[in-house]
């Protein structure tokens, strides 16, 4: 349970973990922003290389959707078998294989280089046990930690070192799953009115008698005013505090007396169950490390 | 005579019902340098447990805390202040107080709810032998 830090230190590392969320959200939003620049819309994908290839050319670049390349720039035809910046071609073949992220980490051989998947299957060499598909990669552990084990194999250490973090918050995310389910992690039956609500949390063990429970995502008062409760009185939506203090500076946002409410950070960090964070560091971490 | 505070402390001020508990000094006397600039701590009462009743006549800066009083996680600039008391130091009954207390609780009573069985929490009140229980009831 989480006691009120009396030290600065304290403060700080919450504060540097709260500023790696907010880095795997602005992640996020890059991603999305990247994944915007595809225009289909138009029919052409942008390519950001400085070469554009003209799509009447016998050797433009086909794009694998079979979605020419938008012409822009300057025009240049791309001898066969001739690699220009961030292009790779393919002597054995009138298809031409690229990287559309931009980058040269990868080369495609042979003919007919056909989509990401293609591409992936080439980065999974015979000695890595290979990436998971969609579905695999979102099984908690198991997903995270088979990409682990193969960027490892393959030489990413950083990259390696990221899924093992997110395999490690996976097992958080199990524990904190678990836990709930132990205790009852939803009160059937019974009445849903709060006082009835917090003496079943007590006899569950989830807060100690004086403890204060707080709304975090569903306040009490809307939930009453949108007849929520059987909804909203339940162990997802309550989070405990240690002390009145807390509860009213982290969980409110308010000042308690004269001491200081928490901003936005502290409230997010100090102020939010501990699924909801493990959650978004599982599984938004997933989504960025999809991303690359 | 310069008294100390013995902690747990309560705390309350004019016009508010609520019951505030401190549990130690620096608890009790960080804030922001806005907080102390536009309400200061002049309207605020603390009766430690030791029965004295402070009126606090004057609150100051005393330095800034953690680096140079930014926070990542709390509102404004924190410091540390300290109190100058009204050289009057009353003492009040423990019967005196857990009536003022029990009352204090009825009028908030929703706020307490999200702690406490209501009915549960005055009956322990009721039978509290010293300040200090009472704290642990209310911290």
């Amino acid at each position: 349970m989480y006691t009120d830090p009396s030290g600065e230190v304290a403060e700080w590392v919450a504060g540097i973990i709260v500023g790696a969320f907010i880095y795997a959200a602005i992640q996020v939003v890059k991603m999305m922003y990247d994944l915007s620049k595809t225009d289909s819309g138009s029919g052409y994908v942008n390519n950001n290389s400085p070469i554009n290839l003209n799509p009447n050319s016998s050797t433009s670049a086909i794009e694998p959707s079979g979605i020419p390349i938008r012409d822009g720039g300057f025009n240049a035809n791309v001898p066969v078998g001739v690699f220009q910046g961030n292009w790779l071609e393919s002597s054995t073949s009138s298809s031409i294989a690229y990287n559309t992220t931009g980058s040269n980490d990868w080369i495609a051989n042979g003919s007919n280089i056909g989509n990401n998947s293609n591409t992936q299957n080439t980065e999974n060499s015979n000695s890595s046990v290979g990436q998971p598909g969609t579905w695999e990669s979102i099984i908690p552990i198991w997903g995270s930690g088979r990409s682990a084990v193969d960027h490892f194999q393959r030489g990413n250490y950083w990259r390696g070192a990221g899924h093992t973090v997110l395999a490690v918050s996976d097992v958080f995310l199990i524990k904190s799953i678990g836990t709930a389910i132990g205790k009852g992690a939803w009160k059937f039956g019974g009445s849903n009115a709060w006082r009835a609500t917090r003496r079943w949390l007590g006899n569950r063990g989830y807060a100690k008698a004086g403890q204060p429970v707080h709304h975090w995502a569903i306040h009490q008062a809307t939930a009453k005013k949108y007849g929520l409760e059987a909804i909203t009185n339940q162990p997802w939506n309550l989070k405990t505090f240690a002390t009145q203090g807390m509860h009213m500076r982290a969980g409110h946002g308010r000042t308690f007396l004269r001491k200081p409410g928490f901003g936005m950070l502290g409230r997010l960090w100090f102020g939010t169950p501990w699924w909801p964070k493990f959650f978004l560091g599982s599984y938004g971490g997933r989504l960025i490390g999809g991303s690359k | 005579m310069i008294q100390e505070l013995k902690f747990p402390v309560f705390a309350f001020q004019k016009n508010d019902k609520m019951i505030y508990v401190f549990l130690n000094n620096r608890d009790l006397k960080t804030t922001n340098t806005s907080i102390l600039k536009e309400k200061g701590y002049n309207d605020i009462t603390l009766i430690d447990s030791r029965s004295n009743v402070f009126k606090i006549k004057k609150a100051f800066k005393v330095k800034y805390t953690g680096l140079l009083g930014f926070s990542l996680l709390k509102k404004g600039r924190q410091i540390l202040v300290d109190f100058e008391f009204d050289s009057e130091i009353k003492t009040i009954s423990l019967l005196e107080f857990k009536k003022d207390i029990i009352d204090r609780i009825k009028q908030k009573k929703s706020y307490w709810e999200a702690s406490w069985d209501i009915e549960d929490l005055i009956d322990y009140i009721n039978n509290s032998t010293s300040f200090e229980s009472i704290a642990q009831y209310l911290k």
